[in-house]
């Protein structure tokens, strides 16, 4: 995620506090592989959702592949299902979860 | 994911119902279509591919029946549909349930249009499909839903090899729709490949 978060309403993903309760874990998205969609499509989709480099996107999609899912973003928690529905227009198979 | 090689193996996805998968009215040719008729190149910002009627038809048919299986309230026990539409929150109904009420429309929504789109571009199509960027993609999700539609129907797994299940089936009844269904599939793969080739040529 390139964007800069407004602190004033997003709460920022880092645990740079001293007390972190639930409320303040992070939020994941999560991509889990499938036998249908193309390596070459998943890196695609990486680089088209996230602005991320090739190689980070091949690396990302590779991880996904091989060991079954890949963390693709986190954040606030509004945002990870913004991007979980997003990766569901595209197909890919995606979830949220607090970590 | 899908590759030449066979990938690492993974839980299989639930095997459909016996139904016709993607093709529900099979107006199909006679005999199974050769894979990669049409074959996307970047012409200038353009993705080009020459189209044979027959590529066209199974298109359409392809396209048609996606658009068939989101058009009306679609059956969210159909594994088919379960694939095209995955639960965020697997571990929480609740909040799944909520979640779904409030963005599944959109995305049917999105997902008919796409296939819809396709449609409309094969309409317009002559012997030659001209494909901005913006209909490249448009074309690549569509794609992805109706092979992941297809796929699930079809029990296809990381191990799954087509052209063998092809051989396989084939073996078994030449003319029984599994043979055309995994036929069509192949087809899709490789379109689907050869755009997703087109649109990030960087020349």
């Amino acid at each position: 995620m390139g964007d800069v978060a407004d602190t004033q309403t997003l709460p920022t993903p880092t645990t740079d506090v001293a007390e972190v309760s639930d409320v303040d874990r992070v939020w994941v998205t999560i991509v889990w592989n499938d036998p249908v969609n193309l390596m070459s499509y998943v890196t695609w989709v990486f680089q088209k959702l996230f602005g991320y480099s090739r190689e980070k996107a091949e690396k990302l999609m590779l991880d996904v592949h091989y060991k079954g899912k890949a963390v693709v973003s986190s954040g606030a928690r509004e945002r990870m299902e913004y991007d979980a529905t997003r990766l569901h227009g595209y197909g890919l198979w995606a979830t949220v979860e607090q970590q | 994911m899908a590759e030449d090689a066979p990938g690492p193996g993974t839980p299989a996805e639930p095997r459909g119902p016996e139904t016709p998968a993607v093709s529900r009215e099979p107006e199909v040719p006679a005999e199974p279509p050769e894979p990669v008729m049409m074959v996307f190149r970047r012409v200038g910002d353009e993705c080009v591919a020459r189209i044979t009627p027959q590529d066209a038809q199974i298109l359409r048919q392809s396209m048609a029946s996606l658009a068939a299986l989101l058009a009306d309230d679609p059956d969210p026990d159909d594994p088919a549909v379960g694939r095209l539409f995955p639960a965020v929150y697997p571990d929480d109904p609740v909040q799944q349930a909520e979640f779904r009420r409030l963005t599944e429309t959109e995305l049917r929504t999105t997902k008919l249009n796409q296939a819809r789109g396709v449609l409309a571009d094969l309409v317009e199509a002559g012997r030659e499909v001209r494909l901005t960027p913006e209909r490249a993609e448009l074309w690549l999700r569509a794609l992805t839903d109706v092979r992941l539609a297809l796929g699930t129907r079809l029990g296809v797994t990381d191990d799954t090899d087509i052209e063998a299940e092809i051989d396989a089936a084939v073996g078994r009844d030449p003319e029984s729709p599994r043979v055309m269904q995994l036929t069509v599939y192949l087809y899709l793969t490789y379109l689907q490949e050869s755009l997703v080739g087109a649109l990030t040529d960087a020349g």
